[in-house]
């Protein structure tokens, strides 16, 4: 009763605001996705060489969406932006399989990063939209995530040109967050 | 093997990618392939031309079944990406396959044009082809314009019987004819919605297309 009390006051009172990092392969549409999200409509983009970073306003949560460049060699600069990330939003070309497997690898390091063992995990398989992509629980399977202990991770079929996808996700993720902070788990204000 | 395995390759793999970055300074490749944008560092391995940051955020937007977009200088790339690219020889030879049926007076898209003229442009060239030629265009049977050209090609023998139009009339039978798919090679890339490349044969009237048969050959090279 006094933890549903409070999570009452906590959903009314004050909008909770979230560091979230958004990691992928190049070309997976990270950048496409945040502006989605920012703006309500598909920008066009070109490869992010370096990163973006907006607001997006969720179900009175208030995420700071830190999308980071995907090509190889920038991929080791992901670590520099992890800490105080509450939660990883990893996008998939659901289209490209030849590179699932270096998809898998990338996602394995960094869910498994010292700085990352405490944060919620969205999948997004992105492209939902072409024929032939692989469907949402396929690209959990490829991706290692069902093998995850004690995470909690979800992963969502989405479309950035429609949009599709996203909204499911961003209110999964305010939701788990919102209970997270309730339940006065390690997650900070 | 590919670049990215193992650690001996290291040396090979930079020799390979002094040899795309030799391919890159030829004078060809100095300007983008679509916008002629200046000192392109983007690139399609599949395609085989070198890009600028601008066509290169279009050419993503198709998917990496139509453009495997890269990074000169960002990524890493595997052997065959890299022979790809040479065995193609870049922008200019590209163009010549890509940009052969331009028609007169068309304005490609220039350094500081729109994202959406860009788009357009880069779209009719690697998507739906228009400007290939005809032989090596593959056409998705729901484009009944590109169906009606790939036949008229294909079936230019049979071009005299076209008064024949009836196709109920007798036909007499002298036998059946059977054809094996082994082997598919020179591919054009891809067409529009499905992805399975298929065969068209004609024989006089008659002719028939066999769909689904062939194991998907996008690796094939267009040259």
């Amino acid at each position: 009763m006094g933890q549903s009390l409070m999570k009452l006051f906590f959903d009314n009172s004050c909008q909770k605001e979230v560091k979230v990092v958004m990691l992928g392969l190049d070309a997976a549409g990270k950048t496409t996705i945040l502006y989605r999200l920012h703006v309500g409509e598909v920008l066009s983009t070109v490869p992010t060489i370096g990163f973006n970073v907006e607001k997006v306003e969720h179900k009175n949560v208030a995420f700071t969406v830190w999308d980071v460049g995907g090509q190889d060699k920038l991929r080791p600069l992901w670590r520099q932006y992890l800490s105080n990330s509450e939660a990883l939003i990893y996008v998939v070309d659901s289209m490209d399989r030849d590179r699932i497997g270096v998809a898998r690898e990338e996602f394995q390091a960094i869910v498994k990063d010292p700085l990352m063992l405490n944060s919620v995990i969205l999948v997004l398989a992105n492209k939902q939209d072409m024929k032939g992509a692989m469907k949402p629980p396929e690209v959990g399977q490829r991706l290692g995530l069902y093998d995850l202990k004690n995470r909690t991770s979800r992963v969502v079929g989405a479309c950035a040109l429609t949009g599709e996808g996203l909204h499911e996700g961003l209110g999964w993720l305010a939701a788990t967050l919102k209970d997270a902070h309730a339940w006065g788990s390690s997650v900070r204000f | 093997m590919s670049s990215r395995d193992g650690a001996n390759s290291g040396r090979a793999a930079s020799d390979k990618m002094k040899k795309l970055k030799e391919l890159l300074h030829k004078s060809d490749n100095r300007i983008c392939a679509d916008c002629s944008a200046p000192d392109p560092k983007w690139a399609s391995a599949n395609i085989g031309v070198f890009i600028c940051l601008k066509c290169s955020g279009v050419h993503r937007s198709l998917g990496t079944h139509v453009s495997k977009v890269l990074s000169v200088t960002l990524d890493q790339w595997t052997d065959d990406e890299i022979n790809s690219m040479i065995e193609v020889g870049g922008n200019s030879y590209a163009n010549a396959i890509y940009e052969a049926f331009l028609p007169e007076g068309y304005h490609k898209p220039h350094p500081d044009s729109s994202q959406e003229e860009r788009a357009d442009f880069i779209r009719s060239k690697y998507e739906s082809q228009e400007f290939l030629k005809p032989s090596l265009r593959i056409v998705s049977s729901k484009s009944s314009l590109g169906t009606t050209d790939s036949r008229k090609h294909m079936d230019i023998n049979a071009s005299h019987s076209a008064s024949f139009n009836s196709e109920a009339g007798m036909v007499e039978f002298i036998g059946i004819l059977k054809v094996k798919v082994i082997r598919g090679t020179k591919l054009a890339v891809r067409d529009l919605i499905s992805s399975d490349p298929y065969v068209i044969l004609a024989l006089g009237q008659q002719m028939m297309s066999v769909h689904n048969s062939i194991i998907l050959c996008r690796k094939q090279r267009l040259l």
